[in-house]
């Protein structure tokens, strides 16, 4: 069993449980748990450390991203498509 | 030159006046409008005509190029004005000599007095050819605009067909206008609106207002969505030829709504001709910034028209972006000009370009 | 200053392109995105944000309405129904080896339209809402069928004010009344050449009397209509494609500007055919190299030619409203503003739903000509018609300039609801899209040239790819 902790900043946590959704379905042969501060990462076989340490903060950042831009969002769909 | 004022001699009156000019005589009496001055007959130069009974004899070349023509008298004056050719594209009304803006190359210096023509112009639109495109500019129009707007209204109902090109800063829109050009046919109205620079210390030295552009970008945008459809215009100077490619990018960015971009060589006559020597940017000899401005707005999608341009002081490639903008009255060929190929098809210069200090290169192709 | 949500995606080791909802990119170090989604945007962050429409201050500032107008502009709008495309036979005089539209023999009985089909034809037409039409004949050969195209043409003619025709044929045998027919102003020729003779030859016309006659068919189409009048595409084989230079060489040589590479369908006859282990890899190998090729062509060539397909995509990244090509659009509205009537009667949404439902996998007809366009099956291939709520095209850089294909993933996968990047339509575009950063940001002067050429401007200009430093 292959196993690592991918740490993240606080600003982040609210939105592992979005990003874990998220990688869980890009990568289904992965174990993905949210733990204390980390998110740990467990699988049966080898994988690239770095570049998934890579793929966890690019999804988390997608997650803030995309949850911060919706309130923008629904300004510009109200403003196209009225109130 | 085409004539614009016509020696008259006319019944005295106490308000300013339109009427139709009629050599042909209609053979349905129906078709004759309360407004319309019958030719009665040709003498001396002199042709009479007759509008309710009272004659007026005007100093006219070929009277026939008059048919339907509109004209306006205003008490006091000797001449009257030809306010709409029946033959032209280019008919526009002057509403006011009035404006908040000094732009360095204004060719209509604003004047204080002003007077109010707007039911002169609407028997004007009414009077009007079939179809036909009516300019309107100053001054600043929106100046009186309670009246503009009156007057637009008006006109649809009369005449749906009849489309408008309205000149105007831009700084006179409030959200308050929102109901009203609710009730136009914004399809049928273009708003000319001058834009010089992204930059808006720049822009507001060229107007002569202070926060002119924060008004400007914000009006463009309020026309923007509501509808209204937009020509930008953009007179080359020396002045913001170098922030031209910055510009292109801001309008494409931020005025995406808009229908037309124009980019325009600077007239010589009015704050124009005060200003040349220092404004007059000679794109015959470096026109890289404004290749550049017309390769960004085309990628993305606003090709760049370029008006007042002569064929030959633009490269070959960006020829077909030049439209032929001078209005037949006020344009003239040069010495230069005597067999070129592309004659027919370029706009020529203004009738008042001082050839002796103008373009360093103009070329017959 | 409110940031407008970015996407992002790396281009290299430490750079990457961003893309906001309307489209408008920029490349940026990785570091800025540290900086973006951990709150610590410079100063010059902010300026430049601000300057390439990023951010916004108020809801209804002009940065906000400028905006919200780029991002309508990206819509395309759902037009009126005013291209159709007449399949008025099935019949084939060639037997090409990829037949993409499923054909029959020439000698077929059964396979064309009846006088009843063609007089709803006319009556379908006679009820279209716009004064303009534009009709592409398919086939099979239409060209078998020059009566029905002659009827269709001239109802056309006077029935719209304005009416144009394009004449899908394989140029096989083209009788003098054919020529005839071709010859109208309003009428185009679009036609097939795979790109070498020998490539032509092997995969469509076998035997050299075919062959020849094609070729004499095409030289003279070229000849007395000019390219203007005249296209071509080469349909491509990935693992037996022509050299790259050789195809461009060919189709310049014969005056055309444009080529649009097909990879051969896996559809149709060629389905049952092909094996394609591999075939994408080597499709993108062979894609990439004829771009290059291009590019060097391009140099210093009189004459510019561009990948009808790669202009597509890079006048959609650069520039929005650009929504001419139904292949790809958001949101790609099915039987809509364009449909497809098949030999029998009945109504596709796209060709490529008339082949699928050709070789029985699944029926994507959407009624016929005796009920109409059927709505409840087109409300529900629509309902999937754009990428704006799909969870995965949510988070990809370029969904702004791509659109969703509900045919194509229901011909390959039977569903429409797969993981997008599991998909061929997702793969195939992100290589695309790739291929087009690759190039938008390219300092080489070659690939500068032949951006400005697919981009209809006499130079390229570094503002058209704006790099936050």
């Amino acid at each position: 069993m292959h196993e690592i902790t991918i740490s993240y900043e606080d600003i982040l946590k609210p939105y592992v449980k979005d990003a874990l959704a998220r990688l869980g379905y890009i990568f289904p042969e992965l174990d993905l748990v949210s733990s204390g501060s980390g998110i740990r990462v467990r699988s049966s076989n080898p994988f690239d450390e770095l570049a998934l340490k890579k793929e966890i903060r690019y999804a988390l950042y997608r997650s803030k991203i995309r949850a911060e831009g919706a309130q923008n969002r629904a300004a510009l769909y109200s403003s196209v498509f009225g109130k | 030159m085409i004539q614009m004022q016509i020696s008259s001699e006319f019944p005295p009156i106490s308000q300013p006046m339109v009427f139709r000019l009629r050599t042909i005589i209609p053979k349905d009496p129906q078709e004759l409008d309360n407004c319309d001055a019958v030719l009665i007959s040709e003498e001396d130069h002199f042709s009479e005509f007759d509008l309710q009974g009272f004659s007026i004899r005007l100093k006219l070349e070929n009277v026939h190029d008059f048919d339907g023509d509109v004209i306006l008298a205003v008490p006091g004056r000797k001449s009257v004005h030809r306010l709409v050719r029946s033959q032209s594209k280019h008919n526009t009304f002057l509403v006011t000599e009035q404006c908040d803006q000094k732009c360095v190359m204004c060719s209509q210096p604003p004047k204080k007095h002003h007077q109010d023509l707007f039911d002169c112009f609407l028997d004007a639109v009414r009077l009007a050819p079939i179809g036909a495109t009516i300019g309107i500019s100053g001054g600043e129009p929106m100046l009186h605009k309670d009246r503009l707007f009156h007057f637009l209204i008006k006109s649809q109902k009369l005449r749906p067909d009849v489309r408008f090109h309205i000149l105007t800063n831009g700084q006179h829109f409030t959200s308050g206008d929102q109901r009203t050009l609710s009730l136009l046919d914004l399809r049928s109205i273009l708003w000319g609106i001058p834009i010089y620079s992204a930059d808006a210390e720049i822009h507001d030295r060229i107007v002569a207002k202070t926060g002119a552009h924060e008004v400007l970008l914000q009006n463009l945008a309020f026309l923007g969505s509501v509808g209204g459809l937009i020509e930008l215009r953009t007179v080359l100077l020396r002045s913001n030829v170098q922030g031209l490619a910055s510009l292109a990018d801001h309008i494409t960015t931020f005025q995406p709504f808009a229908h037309y971009w124009a980019i325009m060589q600077l007239e010589n006559i009015g704050y124009g001709r005060m200003n040349w020597a220092g404004e007059f940017y000679d794109n015959s000899v470096a026109f890289d910034p404004i290749a550049k401005s017309i390769d960004l707005a085309t990628a993305r999608g606003i090709p760049p028209s370029l008006f007042n341009f002569p064929l030959c002081t633009v490269p070959d490639d960006y020829r077909p972006n030049c439209f032929a903008s001078i209005s037949d009255w006020k344009q003239k060929f040069i010495h230069e000009c005597r067999g070129c190929a592309l004659r027919s098809t370029c706009g020529g210069f203004f009738e008042w370009y001082p050839e002796d200090n103008g373009f360093s290169r103009i070329a017959a192709q | 200053m409110k940031i407008w949500p970015l996407q992002f995606r790396s281009i290299d080791s430490s750079h990457m392109v961003f893309t906001d909802d309307t489209g408008k990119f920029f490349k940026a170090s990785t570091k800025f995105l540290e900086r973006y989604a951990t709150e610590n945007l410079s100063v010059d962050d902010t300026i430049f944000l601000q300057q390439n429409g990023h951010a916004f201050l108020n809801f209804d500032d002009f940065q906000f309405v400028g905006f919200a107008s780029r991002w309508i502009n990206r819509v395309s709008p759902v037009g009126d129904l005013k291209y159709v495309i007449l399949v008025p036979t099935l019949r084939c005089d060639l037997k090409c080896d990829y037949c993409q539209v499923s054909r029959v023999a020439k000698k077929a009985r059964g396979f064309d339209w009846s006088e009843a089909t063609l007089r709803q034809v006319i009556s379908f037409l006679s009820n279209l809402s716009p004064t303009e039409v534009k009709i592409e004949f398919q086939g099979g050969e239409p060209l078998l069928r020059l009566d029905i195209l002659k009827t269709i043409r001239s109802f056309c003619r006077q029935r719209f004010k304005q009416a144009e025709f394009v004449v899908c044929t394989n140029l096989q045998e083209v009788s003098d009344e054919a020529w005839e027919f071709l010859s109208a102003d309003d009428t185009q020729i679009s036609t097939s050449f795979d790109g070498t003779n020998h490539h032509h030859q092997k995969r469509r016309t076998i035997s050299d009397t075919q062959q020849e006659s094609f070729e004499e068919n095409l030289g003279l189409a070229l000849a007395r209509f000019g390219s203007e009048k005249v296209s071509a595409l080469p349909t491509i084989d990935p693992l037996d494609p022509p050299e790259p230079s050789e195809l461009i060489s060919n189709y310049a040589s014969k005056g055309f500007r444009t080529i649009f590479l097909r990879k051969v369908n896996f559809q149709g006859f060629a389905r049952k055919k092909y094996s394609f282990e591999g075939a994408d890899r080597h499709w993108e190998a062979f894609y990439r190299q004829f771009i290059e090729e291009l590019i060097t062509y391009n140099m210093t060539a009189d004459k510019p030619v561009e990948e009808f397909y790669l202009s597509h995509i890079l006048r959609r990244i650069v520039r929005s409203g650009h929504h001419n090509h139904v292949d790809l659009r958001n949101p790609n509205w099915l039987g809509k503003d364009y449909v497809v009537i098949d030999h029998d009667g009945k109504l596709y949404p796209t060709d490529e739903a008339r082949m699928i439902s050709r070789v029985g996998q699944i029926d994507l007809s959407v009624g016929d000509l005796e009920n109409g366009l059927d709505a409840e099956t087109l409300h529900s291939l629509n309902s999937e018609a754009s990428n704006f709520d799909d969870p995965d095209c949510v988070h990809c850089v370029y969904k702004p300039y791509c659109g969703p294909d509900v045919v194509d993933d229901l011909s390959r996968y039977g569903r429409i609801d797969l993981p997008r990047h599991e998909t061929d339509h997702c793969q195939r575009h992100m290589f695309l899209f790739d291929l087009a950063f690759e190039l938008i940001f390219s300092e080489n002067l070659a690939v500068q040239k032949s951006l400005a050429n697919w981009l209809d401007i006499s130079e390229f200009n570094q503002r058209l790819a704006p790099v936050l430093s």
